[in-house]
């Protein structure tokens, strides 16, 4: 059902990684994401994704629910491994079909795909962390705030924000809309879960015509209501909440700043792990 | 054996989230064909759920639904015959419109069925007349009719099928009194004509009391009370604790209890007029 999507959910708790700065969240998931695109080597992907499994822990999401979001991205970690593993020739051949070809399975090719699933994953369990554990509205915040210094170049960062802000709102409206349109529709006999593909795309018609002019009615009603409270877009309004930066966040981009160091120190100044690899093959 | 009949269902959302909800726990009840039966409760009480359960939108979890002696969810044919058999009219339907012109989106339902084109335009114009709505508006989009209109046309548009079974989810809300009234003559239009069973939403217990053969009274996912308004309106003090809006003249006769007057149950506004007259003495009211 589409309500089990959890992609972009908050999930509210108290944990230490709840309490952090949402700016700091943004900053530290873009330095992990810089840091593990430095790892070329096992040694520090494994310091990634070992970070990425205790900041999961420390955030007390349910395993379930960070398997659900793993399960969405299955699809994409098995095909560009897939990939990998046909596409990299280096090192010795494991498995060669046909003689007169050059198609082969490579150390080099499972090496690479192994290293690139585990990249893949590290970087959804550690980005998935951030929309779990931060409101939406705190996360348009936090972009408000880091992108202000764009106000110089004339860009209108406040109404950047507030879209943001609004189309986040309406997600959850808009899924629940299309769930009752096509409960409707399939009360009326639509064939929206069965029957041929083209009858299934026409069916869809049925479903996407109400709902956009729903979301345009929406739209206008929201204009409307914000204008009745006066809305001006840019003006210097002061905040409920103030976002400061603590002694946790401080000691957070210390933390993951010693990590990039780590990957950067552990690729370029360390042994090669081909030898690691290969012990764990044999 | 009855015409629907529904045997320990229990049915819950999100599960294994922050955010479960228990909207069905063992619920059992059963329907004759042609009544007229009105479902109240207050949000969040299951109604939606069961409803949407009747044609097979949604599998209970656990218990089954049986129409007419089949279990509506036993395999893919039960299924889709239920969805025809028992139509569904959901809150707001007037958003779901999606036709070119309103005949196109009457037609829907019919055409989903498999109709051929000319029973399609009879089962259309049937419908039409069941909402009375006017032969001209047919050509028009659905969108450039006003409020009341689009209600109509997407009442019309479950209409066309010909249900067994009329199930419509508050078909009144956001409607002025007139409209309302309109509306629910429609569905006795609908219910004496075909003789079909109808099964009405709402949260008005005047509205449930005057037209239908039983109520049933959901709450927190359970039945509550399910019996003829009479029996329904002996539960008052109950009914307000659950929430319910019950009627101005049953305030009334429960505030009468209370100060130590005994005056019969009344579900109708002359019934209550009847008592509170024979409490003051006088025969019967005016």
């Amino acid at each position: 059902m589409i309500r089990d999507i959890t992609i972009g959910q908050f999930f509210p708790g108290k944990s230490l990684i709840h309490k952090l700065d949402p700016r700091a969240k943004i900053l530290l998931t873009i330095l992990y994401i810089v840091s593990l695109f430095i790892c070329r080597n096992f040694f520090s992907l494994i310091l990634m994704l070992g970070f990425a499994i205790a900041c999961v822990l420390i955030s007390a999401i349910s395993p379930g629910l960070i398997w659900k979001s793993l399960r969405s991205i299955i699809f994409i970690v098995l095909f560009t491994s897939a990939l990998q593993l046909f596409y990299n020739n280096d090192g010795d051949v494991l498995w060669k079909p046909f003689e007169d070809h050059k198609f082969c399975i490579t150390t080099g090719g499972v090496y690479s795909a192994v290293f690139l699933a585990v990249r893949i994953i590290s970087l959804i369990l550690f980005t998935s962390l951030l929309t779990y554990t931060t409101s939406p509205n705190m996360l348009t915040d936090a972009i408000e705030r880091l992108l202000s210094p764009l106000k110089l170049f004339r860009i209108k960062v406040h109404s950047l924000a507030m879209m943001m802000t609004i189309a986040l709102r309406f997600i959850p409206t808009l899924i629940n809309e299309i769930d009752i349109i096509m409960s409707a529709q399939k009360a009326r006999g639509a064939s929206l879960d069965n029957g041929s593909i083209a009858k299934r795309m026409k069916a869809m018609t049925s479903v996407f015509i109400p709902l956009f002019v729903s979301a345009f009615r929406r739209a206008a009603d929201l204009a409307v209501a914000m204008e009745c409270r006066c809305y001006t877009d840019g003006a210097n309004r002061t905040r409920l909440k103030v976002m400061r930066f603590s002694i946790l966040d401080y000691l957070a981009f210390a933390v993951v700043i010693l990590l990039c160091f780590a990957a950067i120190f552990t690729t370029y100044y360390h042994f090669s792990d081909s030898l690691l690899f290969k012990a764990v093959l044999k | 054996m009855s015409f629907i009949e529904i045997k320990n269902v229990s049915f819950g959302y999100g599960h294994k989230t922050p955010f479960e909800v228990q909207a069905l726990s063992d619920v059992s009840l059963s329907v004759e064909k042609g009544e007229f039966i009105s479902v109240i409760g207050h949000t969040g009480s299951g109604k939606s759920t069961l409803m949407q359960m009747l044609n097979g939108l949604i599998k209970p979890e656990s218990g089954e639904i049986r129409l007419d002696g089949k279990n509506i969810n036993a395999n893919k044919k039960n299924i889709s015959e239920a969805r025809f058999r028992v139509g569904l009219c959901f809150q707001y339907p007037e958003y779901q419109l999606f036709g070119e012109t309103c005949y196109e989106d009457i037609a829907f339902g019919p055409r989903n069925m498999g109709l051929n084109e000319e029973e399609v335009k009879n089962r259309v114009m049937q419908a039409i007349s069941f909402v009375r709505l006017k032969p001209e508006k047919l050509q028009k989009s659905p969108f450039d009719l006003s409020g009341g209109q689009k209600r109509r046309c997407a009442i019309a548009g479950v209409m066309a099928m010909l249900p067994d079974v009329l199930i419509l989810d508050e078909p009144t809300a956001g409607l002025d009194p007139a409209g309302r009234e309109a509306i629910l003559g429609m569905i006795g239009n609908y219910h004496k004509q075909t003789g079909a069973t109808v099964i009405h939403v709402t949260h008005s217990m005047e509205i449930a009391a005057a037209m239908s053969e039983r109520i049933l009274v959901l709450n927190h996912g359970t039945v509550a009370y399910f019996g003829t308004p009479k029996e329904i309106f002996s539960h008052g003090e109950e009914l307000v604790s659950m929430g319910l809006n019950v009627p101005a003249f049953t305030k009334i006769i429960l505030e009468l209890k209370k100060r130590g007057f005994h005056p019969e149950e009344a579900y109708t506004v002359e019934a209550a007029a009847d008592q509170i007259a024979s409490l003051l003495g006088g025969g019967t009211a005016l």
